[in-house]
């Protein structure tokens, strides 16, 4: 151990380098990612719209003008007017207030989600790549069977078996939203696995799972990032269908798709019913699909046809 | 020399399954190498040199395997050793040095990060520790400021910082042999010779062995004590570092001498080895260099060789056995 007696005289140099090093650390590739976004105006803009957003569902109960579930009875189907902006629906409730409200549940349905898809994708999809043979045959062949069938078809089929409601929401799409990750994240480990720096980690005694989460995973962490807001709007989507054939989120809760169900009945006296929901949903997957592409560009070219 | 052995090869045998067929990559080879010394290991691409070196860590993956031998380390045979132990030797008794210093690191993380983690799968001690062993490591291997490079990422270094880097992870746990696979043959010229010096050095203050393997005789005679020669997964020549040079023996040693470019002598033509390396997936009979050798005779083609000592070195070739003035 001779080389380590010797302590350390650039002991507090280093620590007066500290503050360098954090300069230092802090160039690299999502510093660089970060510069490449900053120029594509468009993405900026989403993400800023989509922070808008995420501060108004969590403030929705201050921001919107009436409770969602406030009846008034007396004003049903009402056009936009001083006292609701964008109208009532068929049970004078305010619409604006609706809208901030299912806000919540889209992007809820979108985060949580993602909390159940990626640490599963990326679980499987890593120790298929990483171990290959028999292990990567079990795991490709659940992959390719849950993708055979169509995405909103087998949720809907989870739904009769958990029953309906936002939880419910969260498991089914949770359960098939891993599948695409796991492919992507499966053919990246199976490219790095043969790169030197994991050999040399073997070869300094390194444990699978030290290569798995210290190498792999690391490794593949920008395409975990594009993959997840690329497929945030996916999952509001599939819950605004769910929610429109009734299987999701249930009345009086507001939701979007809910509210679109809704307002098919009154299409034609008070089109704003299923306007305006149709609009915040339109907006909030187009910012996320913008943000997404922006990402992927700034994060890895490579990625181009994701 | 007399010296106290620290590794003890037997009879190793390293096989490919491929889809068209087994290919022996090592064949049967044996040597030793002694404690503090530095053994070169020279050979066309192909021979097995790599091989051998991974086999010495049981790093083989599949399809490959080691079919057979014994690989001793302080008499514990390590292709006996279960998963646990293997992940405590390596690293500990025997590091390595890659060829590539380009793509031997991990991208994502600081090469600080990389060094410590090394430190960490070994020994348990705090971050801060790691730390300030890491960059002892890094100044060692005469990196300068190494508290800043410490928090730089592998792409902001050169190829031969970056190869520091990479001998600096291999003693981060103080290795008794550290085997630098073609440690140089990624660097140019004088960064080349800046890297043996180091690698000289680092020998010399810490007491390890070094297994440096290369296809280049020029980085050999700057640093080897001992010199194996290998063709086609066979040791063929093995004898001390001066002997190689002055007195070589097998035909394939003194071809491999003979095709070093010369820069003081004038000659357009460059000299080379005719033929090609035998395709190890078909069966040979005789001596793998018989096709491409000039000395060869019908023996060379019919009878495998063994090995015969002469001096001090062990070689493998008939025209060193007895009966080569008689054999037809």
């Amino acid at each position: 151990m001779s080389i380590f007696n010797r302590r350390s005289q650039g002991k507090d140099l280093a620590e007066r380098l500290g503050a360098r090093e954090d300069e230092l650390r802090a160039s690299t590739l999502y510093r660089d990612a970060w510069i490449r976004l900053k120029k594509n105006k468009l993405a900026l803009f989403a993400f800023a719209a989509i922070v808008v957003i995420v501060i108004i569902a969590i403030f929705a109960p201050l921001i919107a003008p009436y409770a969602p579930e406030t009846q008034d009875l007396k004003n049903r189907n009402q056009g936009p007017s001083d006292a609701h902006l964008l109208g009532t629906d068929s049970l004078g409730r305010d619409l604006l207030s609706r809208i901030i409200h299912g806000s919540r549940v889209s992007l809820m349905v979108g985060i949580i989600t993602e909390c159940i898809a990626v640490p599963l994708g990326v679980l499987l999809g890593s120790i298929a790549g990483y171990y290959g043979g028999k292990i990567d045959a079990v795991i490709s062949r659940i992959i390719e069977t849950l993708s055979s069938f169509p995405f909103i078809l087998f949720a809907m089929v989870l739904m009769y078996v958990f029953g309906t409601g936002l939880v419910a929401v969260f498991v089914a799409l949770g359960i098939i939203g891993w599948i695409g990750l796991a492919r992507l994240i499966r053919g990246q480990v199976i490219q790095l696995k043969e790169r030197e720096f994991v050999e040399a980690a073997r070869a300094a005694g390194a444990s699978d799972l030290t290569i798995i989460f210290k190498h792999l995973i690391p490794n593949c962490l920008s395409t975990i990032i594009v993959v997840i807001t690329l497929d945030i709007p996916d999952d509001i989507v599939y819950e605004a269908t769910l929610s429109f054939i009734g299987l999701g989120v249930q009345p009086p809760m507001p939701s979007w798709g809910s509210m679109l169900a809704e307002s098919m009945k009154y299409m034609r006296d008070n089109p704003g019913y299923a306007i305006y929901p149709g609009l915040a949903l339109m907006f909030l997957v187009l910012m996320f699909n913008t943000l997404g592409d922006g990402l992927r560009d700034a994060l890895d070219p490579k990625l181009k046809n994701l | 020399m007399a010296q106290e052995v620290l590794i003890q090869v037997k009879d190793l045998l390293t096989q490919f399954r491929l889809d068209d067929g087994l290919l022996t990559a090592v064949n049967g080879i044996s040597f030793e190498i002694h404690k503090g010394e530095t053994l070169g290991i020279v050979g066309e691409s192909g021979c097995g040199k790599s091989v051998t070196a991974l086999s010495l860590l049981n790093l083989i993956e599949p399809p490959g395997k080691v079919a057979g031998g014994e690989i001793l380390c302080d008499g514990v045979n390590v292709l006996k050793m279960n998963k646990r132990e293997l992940r405590s030797f390596r690293g500990n008794q025997i590091a390595m040095v890659f060829q590539e210093p380009m793509t031997s690191l991990n991208p994502v993380f600081t090469v600080g990060n990389q060094i410590d983690e090394v430190i960490r799968i070994h020994n348990r001690v705090s971050s801060h520790e790691a730390r300030e062993r890491t960059i002892e490591l890094l100044r060692l291997v005469n990196i300068p400021l190494p508290e800043q490079r410490y928090g730089e990422y592998p792409h902001q270094l050169s190829g031969g910082m970056r190869q520091r880097v990479m001998i600096a992870m291999a003693l981060a746990c103080n290795p008794k042999l550290l085997i630098c696979d073609e440690p140089t043959t990624a660097l140019d010229v004088t960064v080349q010779a800046q890297v043996l010096k180091l690698i000289n050095k680092l020998k010399r203050q810490m007491d390890m062995a070094i297994m440096l393997i290369t296809h280049d005789l020029a980085v050999i005679s700057s640093i080897a004590d001992r010199v194996i020669i290998m063709y086609a997964g066979q040791i063929v020549e093995e004898a001390i570092e001066r002997e190689i040079f002055t007195n070589p023996l097998h035909p394939y040693t003194e071809a491999l001498l003979k095709s070093i470019p010369s820069l003081s002598k004038n000659t357009e033509e460059l000299y080379m080895i005719k033929g090609m390396v035998p395709n190890l997936l078909q069966r040979h009979e005789g001596c793998l260099f018989a096709p491409r050798c000039e000395y060869a005779r019908e023996i060379c083609r019919s009878v495998e060789p063994s090995s015969c000592l002469v001096g001090n070195t062990k070689v493998l070739c008939h025209k060193y056995m007895d009966d080569w003035e008689v054999a037809p």
